[in-house]
């Protein structure tokens, strides 16, 4: 039996399932256009050929601006089924550009889903201490779950337990009880993050 | 992975040319992937036992292979968040 095709179709399945997209922290006024891009992205037949003139469709319509364009062309390339390393790199970087140009109140945000998806980009090419520095960055950008979630899964990636252990304990101290609730979850779900499991809940 | 992997596969009666096996590989895949079962929590339960498998699932299994015959992980998945 030939099972050299199964394990492809199998473990690619599992990759794509394994890449995580969220839109929570988006600005309000384009995150549904964010969530409707990370639905298409994870659709069984995404085609990333239809995909990206979509995307820029929603930046022409004034759904997305271009901070929200280049990330979301960014994550399409960083994706798994895609896997364009130097054009994800080369998106991330104009990201970053476009964010200092525009300014304004969400410069943070902005500039920390720049330093997540350079830190992704270091964490799935298994350079995991420079994706703990990209991923420290976009934490002291900006205080989320996912946030602290990648920080931990790069730390539990470099055997460094007892540090994750305490920066969840000061989580548990210093963020809201909503975030604390997400970050229990992904603690629970993520088979990454496992060793922070213990008996007591967050 | 890959020796667990063909375990499952020649367990659940997989073959790659019959409809009917693709359908259950199919049925696999869904259920690793909506019980968010990454690469790396199928290694791990190859280490420890199956007791965390879904039952529907676990009943078709057979027994994890031994510790020292689950070498290869490098094909593990990378579980990242890449939120915008």
């Amino acid at each position: 039996m030939d099972h050299s095709s199964l394990y492809e179709r199998i473990l690619k399945a599992v990759d794509e399932r394994a890449y995580f997209t969220p839109a929570d922290a988006v600005d309000p006024a384009q995150r549904d256009a964010m969530r409707e891009i990370g639905a298409r992205l994870h659709a069984p037949d995404m085609d990333p050929a239809a995909l990206r003139p979509w995307i820029h469709r929603l930046h022409a319509e004034g759904r997305i601006d271009r901070v929200h364009l280049l990330s979301a062309l960014h994550v399409v390339a960083a994706s798994p089924k895609v896997a364009d390393w130097s054009e994800a790199a080369r998106l991330a970087g104009e990201q970053e550009l476009a964010a200092l140009e525009l300014g304004g109140p969400h410069l943070d945000a902005n500039l920390a889903s720049v330093d997540r998806h350079r830190g992704v980009l270091a964490f799935l090419r298994g350079h995991h201490s420079v994706a703990l520095d990209h991923f420290t960055r976009a934490l002291e950008r900006q205080r989320t779950a996912e946030n602290v979630g990648n920080v931990l899964a790069a730390l539990l990636k470099l055997g460094e337990i007892e540090e994750a252990e305490e920066i969840l304990a000061q989580v548990r101290r210093t963020l809201s009880p909503s975030m604390v609730a997400d970050l229990s979850r992904a603690i629970d779900t993520d088979p990454d993050l496992a060793a922070l499991r213990g008996p007591e809940p967050l | 992975m890959k020796t667990m992997l063909a375990l499952i596969l020649v367990a659940m009666g997989v073959t790659p040319n019959e409809t009917t096996s693709q359908r259950a590989m199919c049925a696999f895949v869904e259920t690793v992937s909506a019980g968010q079962w990454t690469c790396q929590r199928l290694a791990v339960w190859a280490r420890k036992g199956h007791d965390e498998l879904p039952r529907s699932l676990a009943s078709k299994l057979p027994p994890p292979p031994a510790e020292d015959e689950v070498t290869d992980t490098d094909d593990s998945a990378e579980r990242i968040s890449n939120g915008f």
